[in-house]
């Protein structure tokens, strides 16, 4: 071979290798920036995988906690407005026995019961002197409150003197009683009897009214 | 020999050119794969975002559905103990103010 043809194959040669390593160079550059991609892709689902689920783990907490909250709340809710109700069906009870009160302060049996209530009164106070407040119909049934005291006084056995106020009290039915020798008063009206036997059978009432035993 | 050498280090220029060329191209695939990478890791973090919104907030819907159902149950309950109690009540409603009128009455 001539020394031109080996300075061509040289130079050649030269130029060859060194687009090889160029083409290697591209290559591996290629590999690279792909392998960046790939990369940068794979951390941003990670870490957006980590953010997405710390988020949807915030919303599920958040959501189940305004349930609790709205539940417990409705609860709390039917639960005061049973009650709420059940009081309303308790108080019709003592409205009715107001009106039926009322009919029979009006009957011909109720005097029996006003001079019985009277005759509790004075046990109470414990005979003697006692000044009987009556209303304005009571007052009109012309009760022999001599009779009464006589009566008294015996299952007493202390002495008795019943005197009709001149003042009319102003309720629908019973009396007040007072103690003139020791200044004490006595209510034995309707109204005031119904409210003491209401406070104490107010859960006995309530226990009947909601009975399922016939 | 002077030729010779000429030949031989003007194909080493030539060889010196090619391969800085190669590394020029290089760089720019390097720089254009770190925008590329930027892009395409918005894109899917985005994506993994919005649907974790999306499944979030059908879950948050359900959740309220279900306490919607719930309350309306807690409701229903409400009214079939008024129902039972107004049942009970017309059934002893007689009894009660009948106890309560004995007791006031009785001497």
């Amino acid at each position: 071979m001539s020394l031109v043809g080996d300075l061509e194959k040289l130079t050649s040669t030269i130029i060859e290798r060194a687009k090889d390593e160029a083409r290697n160079i591209i290559a591996k550059a290629r590999e690279e920036a792909e392998e960046v991609v790939k990369k940068a892709v794979e951390e941003a689902r990670r870490k957006a995988e980590i953010e997405a689920s710390e988020m949807m783990r915030r919303r599920r907490e958040e959501a189940l906690s305004r349930r609790r909250s709205e539940v417990a709340k409705a609860r709390a809710d039917a639960y005061r407005r049973l009650l709420d109700h059940k009081e309303k069906l308790i108080e019709k009870v003592v409205e009715e026995a107001k009106k039926r009160l009322q009919n029979i302060v009006e009957s011909k049996d109720y005097e029996r019961a006003l001079v019985g209530m009277l005759k509790e009164a004075v046990k109470v106070l414990g005979g003697g002197m006692i000044e009987v407040k009556l209303n304005k119909r009571d007052a009109r049934l012309g009760l022999s409150l001599a009779d009464i005291a006589k009566e008294i006084a015996r299952e007493l056995g202390e002495p008795v003197e019943l005197r009709l106020s001149s003042e009319l009290g102003d309720f629908m039915g019973g009396l007040m009683a007072k103690s003139l020798k020791v200044e004490i008063e006595v209510d034995y009206t309707i109204e005031g009897i119904l409210e003491r036997k209401w406070r104490k059978l107010r859960s006995e009432v309530a226990k009947l009214l909601f009975s399922e035993e016939d | 020999m002077d030729e010779v050498l000429g030949r031989i280090i003007e194909a080493e220029r030539e060889a010196r050119r090619i391969i800085d060329s190669a590394y020029e191209e290089a760089k720019r695939l390097e720089a254009e794969a770190r925008v590329r990478a930027e892009e395409q890791a918005k894109i899917v973090y985005n994506e993994v975002i919005q649907r974790a919104m999306r499944e979030a907030e059908e879950e948050v819907r359900r959740i309220e559905e279900d306490t919607k159902r719930e309350i309306e149950r807690i409701e229903e309950g409400l009214l079939t103990e008024i129902r039972k109690l107004e049942r009970l009540v017309s059934k002893n409603f007689e009894k009660a103010v009948n106890l309560l009128l004995i007791e006031v009455l009785r001497p």
